[in-house]
């Protein structure tokens, strides 16, 4: 059960997230916030050495995304990203696993 | 002088290097990751090596048999399954043209492909591995030389 409100959680995207154009399949554009992590990782694919990429993730309230859905897209910082993976984590909030195009 | 295994590594390097998908994104032995702008690009590795006395009377030849990995790597958001096969194809018909391995060898074999994919990037990627098996000799005592 989740020990904070909606406008909690807005504050916090509000504070540390920035804008994001968010397009559900068939829809349009909407503007939310969203924290962006984009950290440089080594990512393993059974070779001898892993590949350095980054791993793009955005935070957004579950609420302005409950339909959210492999295939969506969001743009933020003059890039177009792909929704791959859609993890709500039961309390408010949904980290998205986006691939850029 | 150079062992003959190191030989046939920089021969096989510069057989592999500047091939239409790859180019001169070539590594040897890298122990670092990949960058993004490095790819695609390949790595080689000599991972190990049998060998065989195939006479008696000293000093002996030595038959030995290297295994070198040559591992494929791409990013993208389609094909890299196409991807890869291109490359493993760029670098079958590379190694042919050359079975001697600049005449360090007696035989080269590619023996397996193996891949494996992720989506944990900003894009996919992908990675094959071939196995290249290289047949050289040697007398024991001069492991510089091939017989």
């Amino acid at each position: 059960m989740a020990v904070e409100t909606a406008d909690d959680r807005l504050l916090m995207l509000t504070d540390f997230g920035i804008d994001v154009s968010y397009t559900l399949q068939g829809g349009s554009a909407v503007t939310y916030k969203a924290i962006v992590d984009n950290d440089y990782e080594g990512v393993e694919a059974g070779g001898t050495v892993a590949f350095a990429v980054s791993r793009p993730r955005l935070l957004m309230r579950t609420a302005d995304i409950s339909t959210a859905a492999e295939g969506d897209s969001v743009a933020y910082e003059g890039n177009t990203y792909t929704v791959n993976i859609v993890m709500a984590d039961g309390t408010g909030m949904t980290e998205l696993m986006v691939s850029k195009n | 002088m150079a062992h003959v295994r190191q030989l046939i590594r920089e021969n096989i390097e510069t057989t592999l290097t500047g091939l239409t998908t790859t180019g001169s994104r070539v590594f040897v032995s890298r122990v670092y990751p990949i960058a993004a702008d490095n790819l695609p690009g390949l790595a080689l590795y000599t991972m190990d090596e049998s060998s065989e006395y195939t006479t008696t009377g000293l000093p002996r030849t030595i038959m030995r048999q290297l295994s070198v990995n040559v591992e494929a790597y791409v990013r993208g958001n389609t094909n890299y399954d196409d991807s890869l096969d291109t490359i493993c194809s760029e670098i079958e018909v590379a190694l042919y043209t050359d079975l001697t391995r600049g005449g360090y060898a007696k035989d080269t074999k590619v023996t397996s492909m193996d891949s494996e994919f992720s989506g944990e990037g900003d894009q996919p990627v992908a990675r094959a591995t071939l196995r290249v098996e290289v047949v050289y000799a040697t007398k024991e005592n001069d492991p510089t030389t091939a017989v």
